[in-house]
This record gives structure tokens, C-alpha cells and sequence, in this order.
């Protein structure tokens, strides 16, 4: 009989370990991915506003999170910026972009500026890497009835980082 | 004979508890994975959206053509004077839901079978150093928050003394992933 109840406890001992380490698997989980998650895209989503509002790209009158194309457009031939900044690619996809696939779009040049969906800053060719992007506000001066404004537009500013590998 | 009663009903008594224990564990995990209401989650992703679509040049003119007002410029004129109209005859509170429109429903696709299935703008004034809302003088919105599996929310504030304005975007995560 004592070989029973021994038998019973064990189970049930068990049978609570097994439910509490399930509780407390679930838990950590949860928990930690979402926050890795988060932490990961705020890291890498600060570096690309910092981005927006440096002097290269801020807009006239220094509005937060806006990018003044026209300076983005003159950084496109300029090959020192390649090593300045930490990205193996730089570009600006225009709101027009946004539901194309990547050989529909219309790359930006000198010629066809403004009126293209992507503006290509520079690319190195690298295998492995991880974009990251964020939406701003895309601005250039426009003229009508001969009166300068300025237009913005919503755009998505995209870099994309070199992965380096942990050689063992 | 006792003794093997007494046993009996301390192993009857032990496994109760057991039982009981698992039930409320189970009720536990229900809750934190099913019954709860998804978690929302301030996303910086969100507030640079609403950033982004506040700076976006809207095809309102209140005074001559081409003089037109940003989306930050028309969140003022709603706030301070409704009834403004723009040159085209619409008042600056609708040209200011039709730039919400324009900009945020359009730019994360908000529908059914998409990823994100609803979305919500509410702008409130603020009086400074108060955390509750004076006034909501403007909300707007598309689908329904029901099942989301997340909710990220943004906010961008605007300086309107004596206080200030907040606009709060809050997205609801489709169940589907595309």
C-alpha cells in the first residue's frame, strides 16, 4: 500500500513540475522575444533617423524625420559617401514605389527626377546583409505659377548592413 | 483496515489538490496566451509614419494657390478654427481626414486580407503638464480591432500653446501574415 501511495505522490509530483516548467516556458518565451525583437528595431531604426537628420539629407528649416531630395539626388554620383557611412546600401523609395515589384520601378536620374519611384544612393555588392527601414518625409522645391514651394511626399528610407560572420 | 482507509483518503486528498493546482494553471495560461486582449506596442516605425505624413504637402490652400498646407498645418487650423475652408470649398477638417486617408491607410494597405486589418487616429489637446486629454477633436479610422494579434501604436506631438496637440496612431496585426 505504501508502494502505491509513493507510486501516486510521484506522479502527481511530476504532473505539477511538468505544469509549473510549462508556465514558466511560456513565460520566458514570450517575454523575451518580443523584447529582443523590439530592441533589435529600435537599435537599427535609430541609426536610420539619425541618418534623416543629418546634414546631408535634412530638409530646409531642420523638420524632424524629413529628407530633401534634391540633396539626395546630388549624393548619387558622389562615390566618397560609400565609405562615410556604415551601409552597403543607401536608397529612398518614394510612396509611388510602394506596391511595385523592384523591376517595375523607376530608377531616379538626373533626367527623369522628379518623376521616378526610386532613388538609388549608392551599392556595394555584398551577400550577406540585413535591410532596415523607416518611413520619412521626402522633400524638394517645386515651382507653380511662378512661386517656389516646398513639396514633401511620404518616402521610406532603406539601408542595408554587412552581417559579419563569426569565423570558429 | 483503518489504516488502508486513512491512506485512500490522504492519496484522494493529495490528487484533489493536484487537480485543483492544474485547473488554476490552466486558467493561467489561457489568460496570457488567449483571453487577454493583444498587447499594444509603441512602435517607432509608427511614429515615424505619423511624422512623415504630418510633413506630407496636402492639396489644401486656404489663402492662394500654391500656398499648401502641410498635414501638421491643417491639424492646427482643425484645432483652432474647424470651420476654415480651403480654396476648393472643403472645410480643413476634411481635407485633413482625406490626407489620413491619402497617406496612412493607402501606405500600409489597410484591409481585410492584408497585414494590417484597422487603424485609428485620435488628436487630442492637451493642457501642458496634464496627462489626461483636454479635448479629442478629431478621430478617424478604418476596420475593426477585433482578434488583432498585436497592436503598435505611434504619437507625434505639436506644439499649440498653451498646451499641446497629440496625434496617436494605433494599428491593429492581422492573424494573417502575407
Amino acid at each position: 500500500m505504501h508502494i502505491q501511495e509513493m507510486a501516486f505522490m510521484l506522479v502527481a509530483v511530476i504532473f505539477l513540475f511538468v505544469l509549473v516548467g510549462l508556465f514558466v516556458v511560456a513565460i520566458i518565451f514570450s517575454n523575451i522575444r518580443v523584447e529582443a525583437d523590439k530592441i533589435a528595431m529600435d537599435k537599427t531604426l535609430s541609426a536610420i533617423k539619425n541618418l534623416a537628420n543629418s546634414p546631408e539629407f535634412y530638409c530646409v528649416g531642420s523638420k524632424p524625420n524629413c529628407v530633401d531630395s534634391d540633396k539626395a539626388m546630388a549624393l548619387i554620383s558622389n562615390k566618397n559617401y560609400q565609405k562615410f557611412w556604415p551601409f552597403s546600401r543607401l536608397e529612398i523609395l518614394k510612396s509611388s514605389a510602394f506596391k511595385k515589384k523592384e523591376s517595375e520601378m523607376i530608377l531616379c536620374t538626373m533626367q527623369n527626377y522628379p518623376n521616378c519611384d526610386r532613388i538609388l544612393i549608392y551599392k556595394k555588392n555584398i551577400n550577406n546583409k540585413v535591410s532596415t527601414s523607416s518611413y520619412i518625409g521626402l522633400c524638394r522645391n517645386e515651382l507653380e505659377k511662378n512661386y517656389n514651394y516646398q513639396k514633401c511626399e511620404i518616402a521610406k528610407l532603406i539601408a542595408e548592413t554587412e552581417l559579419i560572420e563569426t569565423k570558429t | 483496515m483503518i489504516k488502508n482507509h486513512k491512506a485512500q483518503s490522504e492519496t484522494v486528498g493529495f490528487v484533489l489538490i493536484i487537480i485543483i493546482v492544474a485547473v488554476i494553471m490552466m486558467i493561467f495560461l489561457w489568460f496570457l496566451f488567449i483571453g487577454k486582449p493583444a498587447d499594444i506596442y509603441t512602435s517607432a516605425d509608427m511614429s515615424d509614419l505619423l511624422t512623415a505624413s504630418m510633413l506630407y504637402t496636402t492639396n489644401c490652400s486656404t489663402t492662394f494657390l500654391p500656398e499648401y498646407k502641410s498635414g501638421r498645418d491643417l491639424v492646427r487650423e482643425c484645432y483652432t478654427n474647424s470651420g476654415e475652408l480651403c480654396l476648393d470649398g472643403r472645410t480643413v477638417c476634411q481635407a485633413l481626414n482625406e490626407t489620413i486617408e491619402e497617406t496612412i491607410r493607402k501606405v500600409l494597405d489597410v484591409s481585410d486580407v492584408s497585414v494590417y486589418k484597422a487603424f485609428r487616429v485620435n488628436i487630442s489637446y492637451y493642457e501642458k503638464n496634464s496627462p489626461n486629454p483636454k479635448e479629442e477633436f478629431f478621430s478617424t479610422g478604418q476596420g475593426s480591432f477585433a482578434n488583432c494579434t498585436a497592436r503598435y501604436g505611434g504619437y507625434d506631438p505639436i506644439n499649440q500653446p498653451p498646451g499641446y496637440i497629440e496625434i496617436r496612431l494605433q494599428v491593429c496585426k492581422s492573424r494573417k501574415e502575407i
